[in-house]
């Protein structure tokens, strides 16, 4: 859940990027990591496999500025796509603010797609949120190589639900930034607390 | 007074921040409420991998098949004379962790009891406070936020 702390004026986020092995989650915050200022960004953590999979999560910490007088923070996670480490999403799924769904654009990815997605739904029910409140932006990645599927069928499979999503290649940057002002606008927007008097 | 100044008071008061090398206190979530580092975002980091590497102990011991609180556990990692000590604890019924990173500690038991005697001198002396944190959360914090201010907001980051 979101911290605000009032006396110093400063909120805190939680963003973590679900979805399935491969499909880049690693590679949207290493973008971010390349390129934010060296004095807005904390140490990238990974915690990966010997052949560079990620094993229990990435993170990175962003420092990003001010809104309407309040230091604003995120903190982005990944989890391990692998099927496996299905316990693993879970406990980084806690006290999460926001999701960035990435999927995987090819083809031959829809059917591991839906059921990350769907387990997604699974995780969130059991620590008691809601997939359809929770502030959520769908990523198509992976729109730079052949053999994709439409943005249509990604919408028509995936995004039921009706939340903004993005075509993306990662991997060069496109789309990156864009899903993540986007679910941060509206995890801003879903925090509450009000503002003191 | 909210918990961050509250335990920061307390810390200052009671010079507890020079037990050890580096001592965080984070939520559950691993956002640090309290770091005597002198980065923020270096205590952030600490705080996400102390939350991980305590939420993935914490699974692991779902092994043993008891009932214990998990507020009655500790974990350590450690040689001799460095390591990391981790220690849960309540504040308005939420979990809270106190973690300990040490180098070249002459004694490391004293030290480790000594953060054991301050999680319980924590939870004391934050019960004399009314705390508050629900205040005002049916309100949202922002009704409106433009694409101009989100746009303004990570032209900060240098992005």
């Amino acid at each position: 859940m979101s911290f605000v702390n009032y006396h110093t004026k400063e909120i805190n986020c939680k963003i973590v990027y679900y979805g399935p092995g491969l499909g880049g989650k690693t590679t949207n915050i290493q973008y971010v990591y390349q390129k934010t200022a060296a004095n807005n960004k904390g140490q990238m953590v990974t915690l990966n496999t010997e052949n560079e999979r990620t094993l229990f999560f990435d993170f990175l910490p962003l420092d990003l500025g001010t809104i309407r007088g309040f230091k604003t923070r995120f903190h982005l996670y990944t989890v391990p796509g692998q099927v496996f480490y299905e316990a693993s999403r879970k406990l980084i799924l806690r006290g999460v603010d926001g999701i960035v769904f990435v999927a995987d654009s090819q083809v031959d990815k829809m059917e591991e797609n839906i059921k990350s997605l769907e387990g997604l739904a699974k995780n969130l029910t059991e620590q008691g949120q809601d997939i359809e409140k929770i502030p959520l932006v769908m990523q198509w990645n992976k729109r730079d190589l052949p053999n994709i599927t439409s943005t249509e069928n990604m919408e028509k499979k995936l995004n039921a639900l009706d939340v903004p999503s993005f075509s993306a290649s990662a991997i060069n940057g496109e789309g990156v930034f864009e899903t993540l002002k986007t679910i941060s606008k509206l995890v801003l927007l879903n925090i509450k607390g009000g503002l003191e008097n | 007074m909210n918990l961050n100044q509250i335990v920061r008071q307390f810390f200052d008061e009671n010079e507890y921040h020079k037990l050890a090398d580096k001592i965080v206190i984070i939520r559950g979530d691993g956002i640090a409420i309290y770091s005597n580092f002198e980065d923020y975002l270096e205590a952030q980091t600490v705080g996400a991998l102390v939350s991980g590497v305590w939420q993935a102990a914490e699974s692991l011991s779902s092994l043993l098949n008891k009932n214990e609180s998990f507020l009655d556990f500790r974990l350590g990692f450690d040689t001799s004379a460095d390591g990391l000590y981790i220690l849960p604890f309540t504040i308005l019924e939420k979990t809270y962790y106190i973690g300990a990173i040490y180098g070249d500690a002459d004694n490391p038991g004293k030290l480790k009891r000594n953060m054991r005697l301050l999680k319980d001198n924590v939870e004391v002396y934050l019960s004399k406070f009314s705390l508050d944190p629900e205040k005002n959360r049916e309100e949202y914090l922002f009704e409106n936020i433009s694409d101009e201010e989100m746009d303004k907001l990570f032209a900060f980051g240098g992005i």
